[in-house]
């Protein structure tokens, strides 16, 4: 029997997932944790802005090997692009800040995210664990 | 009513001074957004590691205080399902106190909370602006 994939009809998001290397806030451990940027559905280049500083933190490590984030939510600026595509629309999308807030790439990663051409508007959040912190 | 004040380190390494700390209890299944409680001066020390009062002082009412221009980091030190005690946190990540904090209360006061939860530091799009160029 042919096994057909059933597309659906509405738009649905294409996603990639990284590695990255992030540091967390407490006693300076370095953990592994999984990223997912937006990819175009036709040829899979990348949409989601990368700046050199975040892409400096990607590992080459096969995100099956890493665990889940236990309900961490890491470091973040929630940015909101505007679509290169089609100027009238926007997307928001999540670019994690993987560096501790006490190194000077915290602020520099921060800073060429703000800069990008078509960000429109960008908040920070800090590490946030609703409980069991520490635990991990 | 006990509250407090002191330095605050951002996430952009900027100390803000006199800046308001309180210490407060919430009940979330009251009211919309959970009910508040201070606690008392009698009572604090033993509820969070020492080390958080060496950097802070009693508040003292009428006296000028700064505000934040976003919202402190702080933890979350659950007492059950639906209560937590509110305890902002002055030092950045990794600091010496940051670490002790934490670690503290998972070694000599676990049995006092269930879990404990940390929320980050929100800083809006105008601000974080200035933070990156200016700061």
């Amino acid at each position: 029997m042919a096994n057909s994939r059933i597309i659906p009809v509405s738009k649905s998001k294409t996603w990639e997932t990284k590695t990255l290397l992030y540091d967390i806030d407490l006693l300076s451990k370095q953990i592994w944790v999984k990223v997912r940027l937006l990819v175009k559905d036709d040829d899979r280049t990348i949409r989601t802005p990368v700046t050199p500083l975040y892409s400096a933190r990607f590992v080459d490590v096969d995100n099956k090997k890493v665990s889940t984030r236990n309900g961490l939510d890491l470091r973040s600026l929630n940015v909101c692009y505007e679509q290169v595509d089609d100027p009238t629309k926007e997307t928001n999308l999540t670019v994690y800040v993987p560096y501790s807030p006490s190194k000077p790439q915290w602020k520099a990663q921060i800073k060429e995210t703000i800069e990008q051409a078509n960000a429109l508007n960008v908040t920070y959040k800090g590490e946030t664990k609703a409980k069991d912190y520490g635990n991990d | 009513m006990a509250r407090y004040y002191g330095n605050y380190t951002g996430d952009d390494s900027k100390e803000y001074g006199r800046i308001p700390l309180d210490l407060y209890r919430v009940l979330i299944t009251v009211g919309t957004r959970g009910q508040r409680d201070y606690t008392s001066l009698e009572e604090d020390p033993t509820l969070i590691p020492n080390v958080w009062f060496e950097f802070t002082e009693v508040y003292i009412p009428r006296k000028g205080y700064c505000s934040l221009p976003f919202n402190p980091r702080n933890a979350l030190l659950w007492t059950s399902q639906s209560s937590y005690l509110y305890v902002p946190i002055p030092w950045q990540a990794n600091s010496a106190q940051f670490n002790e904090f934490f670690t503290l209360l998972k070694t000599e006061l676990s049995d006092k909370y269930l879990s404990v939860g940390i929320n980050g530091e929100f800083i809006d799009g105008s601000y974080l602006s200035h933070v990156v160029n200016y700061g």
